[in-house]
């Protein structure tokens, strides 16, 4: 818990709030700079060289994971609202949440190894 | 308006009640927020196949930038572009409204109806560029 008192039926409303929020202020900084690359790319203006030189400097593989475990959170978290909001049927919404657990877990790893396994 | 059938306990309105309140901006703003988020969700796989291309052989790279600039490509770069500068902003203002500021009503109004027009501005402008 963040604080001695614990919000929501479930006392982890805070808990959940609080990690959409501070993964938000990470995406916010991070995300953009991935979209400037890729557009980069798009235009020509990186070449693959230039590129890998970027994505595989130790500060980028750092920036690159923080980027990859707060997308994952957030989306993850995100989509959770979404579906509690609309998802009515519990027999439905819990299957749902669990497939998007293991989507999730699944991107993440295989984005970290992504990370982790050039030039080595 | 539903009547106070409506409201019982086997039929209740859960959530973002869409065929019960009235669209306004900040509703619009919030619900733009997820979709955008839902777009963006959607593009991580489709980031991570570029990725792996574009950090592989020579020939990866050049497929990858080739399929950038094809129609799919230019409507993924829109889509997620547009989506990202709106996601973005809205967050902060989301963020911003957490935070107490803003939080009457004209500053809901307004804030939302700013966001929702740098949204479209950006989609316009990103359009345009992609074309």
């Amino acid at each position: 818990m963040v604080t001695g008192t614990r919000f929501g039926t479930a006392h982890n409303g805070l808990n959940e709030w609080t990690f959409q929020r501070m993964s938000a202020v990470l995406l916010a900084i991070l995300a953009p700079l991935m979209f400037v690359l890729l557009t980069g790319v798009y235009s020509g203006a990186v070449t693959q060289m230039a590129l890998l030189n970027i994505l595989d400097c130790p500060v980028t593989r750092l920036l690159h994971t923080l980027l990859m475990a707060a997308l994952l959170l957030h989306a993850y978290l995100g989509v959770k609202v979404i579906v509690e909001d609309y998802v009515h049927r519990v027999g439905l919404r819990i299957p749902l949440m669990a497939i998007l657990m293991v989507v999730m877990s699944g991107l993440g790893i295989g984005w970290l190894s992504m990370i982790w396994a050039w030039g080595i | 308006m539903a009547s106070d059938k409506d409201y019982s306990s086997m039929n209740r309105p859960l959530s973002p009640r869409l065929s019960i309140y009235r669209w306004h901006a900040p509703m619009l703003a919030s619900l733009a927020h997820r979709a955008s988020g839902i777009t963006l969700v959607l593009f991580i796989p489709v980031y991570l196949w570029l990725l792996h291309a574009m950090t592989g052989t020579p020939e990866d790279f050049a497929a990858a930038r080739a399929w950038l600039h094809l129609p799919p490509g230019r409507i993924v770069l829109w889509l997620v572009g547009a989506s990202l500068i709106y996601h973005f902003f809205n967050g902060i203002r989301f963020l911003c409204l957490d935070a107490g500021w803003g939080e009457s009503r004209e500053a809901m109004r307004l804030t939302a109806r700013v966001a929702i027009g740098v949204g479209v501005a950006a989609a316009i402008v990103l359009g345009v560029a992609l074309w």
